[in-house]
């Protein structure tokens, strides 16, 4: 597919950071479920670990702008968020799988496709092509024209990612994108990450460190909403040791977890 | 872009159902086919707000939810497009239905009522449009409730108690209905379908109405931030103002009898035998037992009727009678082919005709239910039986208290044949002169004696 490229994406990026967070505070709720986190993430694809309730969703969901930051500052493709009311322009760039991932029954996968195109402003005359790229992105070809609620959850799963990437966001965040998917799939979704890490920043929240291991460039741990830990998959192996887990990335993320709790007490 | 998405909607979203909804009454009215088009506006109307609009109301809270229900909200939040931008096609999908459906059904009403050979009158037009602005409202109105009321029994709920407050806003709780009821859209006519014409200012009161309903519903639906209610009230506060001094004062007033559905339509040779414009496809029932009966008249009686004409059944306002003419007031069946006499005799339109002897009967008759009432209309049935030489017949409906029974007629019958042939034929033409003066004379005693 042929597409013609518009003046916008031929200017160069103007930020140092896709993501920039500073003293960022985020409330899930009552609690501060992300407590001045310190971030800078570029290109390439950041996987972010951390047990359930570390606050991997509520940053997820901060940086896709659902939630408004409590306090400190974070800014998203080189544009300030806090306390913004007109985050049209910086949603345009922005792509979200949320962790429950709804649609209409109804629709089939490129009407709904189409939808969500139309909903992020894409130009009328690239959406199609944007829409079949993306379908082809995350195999469905053969099922784009069928009804989403004939579509296994596996299926459905890759939906999400597709309109995710329709809008070919410069930041596009992932929440347990994996989940559902069988070991083929997975394979599949991870070269897709690595084609994807050229040019955008992708944040991926999962709990599945092989998935972190085979697929991120950089490692993002989280533990009771503070940064425990930012490096690559080896320095991640790294710091296992000896303790216990099954492959060297699990030792090491049971082992930071272990120290940041440790070190708190 | 917006257009295809509209595309998906109209296929994708329960606005196609509405637009099935709105055909419907079509079917049910292909039995009315031949009381014309207005009637069948009417009756479609009178459907559609106790059926149709409920059920519409529920289907557009229904699609409200359809975010929640999906649970698309967090997503749809991350999305550019506002609010209102984003609802649109959904909401314009319900009203290119309602008006698809409505259209649809006006095409397949008027090609039932061209079918049936009846009157495509032109008055059925501002009812259908009114009608349309009804589907458009209600669906306009059930995304708003659906939208600020967002839980899974809201449209349930809404079908049941719009139907319910249809029903308590009926003009049947009113001795004499005041004129706003009409905001609720009904037009339940206050005389035969097919004859009554609707005041203009009820036509434009109800559609100043649900426009600035339909307009505070879609800003209710579509609007976000803190001033949206107070800007989405205004339209329809502002236009219960202008309709209420628009529409009639009182709810009667509304009809009156359309010239256009009352004009007669007649044979084209002589003796002329003529119908309402309304009911066109009955001329051929009528024809034939109006001109045996105009010859019968003609054989037995001086100065006798040389045409048949149908004039309006309205109860309330009588036809003075005519020397030349027989009126004769007629109830049509739907498919317009077949008349029933509205007294309720027999289904033989010759004794209806003949009735007093060809008159329609006095407006200042004594009062249905006395006993002079009975002895005026045994009267009127014997003169008919002398004529075409047969007893009286037993009503058709034995049950119904006020008709005359044969115990009654058959002596009264009898004591005038034994007249001499001369004297009988005197005091029927006696009985059809006094019957076209409309004389205080007690009509029996003219027949027969005290």
């Amino acid at each position: 597919m042929v597409r013609a490229i518009g003046p916008d994406e031929t200017i160069p990026t103007r930020y140092g950071y896709a993501v920039e967070a500073e003293r960022l505070t985020v409330r899930a709720g009552r609690r501060l479920a992300v407590d001045g986190l310190e971030l800078a993430l570029g290109y390439g694809v950041h996987g972010l670990l951390g047990p359930n309730g570390a606050g991997k969703t509520t940053l997820i969901r901060a940086l896709a702008t659902v939630l408004r930051p409590a306090g400190g500052s974070l800014t998203l493709l080189g544009e300030r968020v806090d306390g913004r009311l007109d985050l049209r322009a910086v949603r345009r760039r922005i792509g979200y799988l949320p962790q429950e991932f709804g649609y209409y029954r109804r629709f089939t996968v490129r009407e709904f496709l189409e939808y969500l195109a139309w909903l992020k402003e894409l130009p009328a005359q690239d959406v199609p092509g944007a829409v079949q790229r993306a379908i082809d992105r995350i195999g469905l070809s053969d099922r784009a024209d069928h009804k989403l609620r004939t579509l296994s959850g596996g299926m459905r799963r890759r939906v999400g990612i597709a309109q995710a990437i329709v809008n070919d966001p410069e930041l596009l965040l992932l929440d347990e994108p994996t989940a559902g998917l069988d070991p083929d799939q997975r394979l599949q979704f991870r070269a897709l990450l690595r084609e994807l890490a050229a040019d955008t920043c992708v944040v991926v929240a999962t709990h599945l460190v092989e998935d972190v291991a085979a697929a991120c460039t950089d490692v993002l741990l989280l533990d009771e909403g503070q940064l425990v830990f930012q490096g690559t998959p080896a320095d991640l192996a790294d710091a296992g040791g000896e303790g216990e887990g099954d492959s060297p990335a699990e030792r090491g993320y049971a082992e930071l977890i272990r120290r940041h709790r440790a070190g708190r007490r | 872009m917006t257009g295809r998405i509209l595309r998906i909607e109209l296929r994708r979203s329960p606005a196609k159902w509405l637009a099935l909804l709105l055909v419907l009454p079509v079917l049910l009215a292909a039995t009315e086919a031949g009381r014309g088009l207005s009637g069948l506006a009417l009756s479609q109307r009178q459907l559609l707000q106790f059926l149709v609009a409920p059920m519409a109301l529920g289907i557009a809270a229904w699609q409200a939810r359809r975010d929640r229900r999906s649970g698309m909200v967090e997503l749809l939040g991350t999305t550019v497009r506002p609010r209102w931008q984003r609802v649109a096609p959904a909401a314009a999908a319900l009203a290119v239905a309602g008006i698809a459906g409505m259209l649809a059904g006006l095409v397949g009403m008027a090609g039932l009522v061209f079918a049936a050979g009846g009157f495509l009158s032109p008055a059925a037009l501002p009812v259908v449009a009114v009608s349309t602005l009804i589907a458009v409202g209600h669906a306009g109105l059930g995304l708003a409730l659906g939208r600020w009321l967002p839980f899974p029994l809201i449209p349930p709920l809404l079908i049941g108690y719009f139907a319910v407050s249809v029903i308590v806003a009926d003009t049947e709780g009113y001795a004499d209905p005041p004129g706003w009821l009409l905001l609720w859209g009904g037009l339940e006519a206050t005389m035969p379908t097919e004859l009554a014409g609707v005041a203009t200012g009820t036509h434009l009161g109800q559609a100043v109405w649900l426009l600035g309903l339909t307009t505070t519903a879609v800003i209710a639906f579509t609007a976000t931030g803190r001033r949206a209610g107070a800007v989405a009230i205004a339209p329809v506060v502002l236009a219960a103002a202008i309709a209420v001094p628009v529409l009639p004062d009182r709810y009667a007033d509304t009809f009156h009898v359309d010239p256009a559905a009352t004009e007669p339509v007649c044979t084209p040779d002589p003796p002329r035998v003529c119908v309402l414009r309304a009911h066109q496809p009955a001329l051929p029932a009528l024809r034939d037992p109006a001109r045996a009966a105009l010859s019968i008249l003609a054989a037995n009686l001086p100065d006798p009727p040389t045409a048949v004409v149908e004039i309006p059944f309205l109860v309330d306002s009588p036809v003075p009678p005519r020397p030349d003419t027989i009126t004769i007031p007629l109830i049509v069946s739907g498919t317009g082919r077949r008349v029933q006499p509205v007294s309720g005799l027999t289904s033989d339109l010759r004794w209806e005709l003949l009735l007093g002897a060809g008159t329609p009967g006095c407006p200042n008759a004594p009062a249905i239910g006395t006993a002079d009432r009975r002895r005026y209309d045994t009267a009127r049935l014997v003169t008919a039986a002398w004529l075409l030489g047969q007893e009286p017949p037993e009503p058709a409906d034995p049950a119904d208290p006020y008709l005359l029974r044969r115990r009654e007629t058959v002596p009264v019958y009898r004591a005038l044949l034994a007249l001499p042939p001369a004297e009988q034929r005197a005091r029927v033409a006696a009985l059809r002169a006094a019957e076209l003066a409309c004389d205080g004379r007690d009509r029996l005693g003219l027949l027969v004696g005290p």
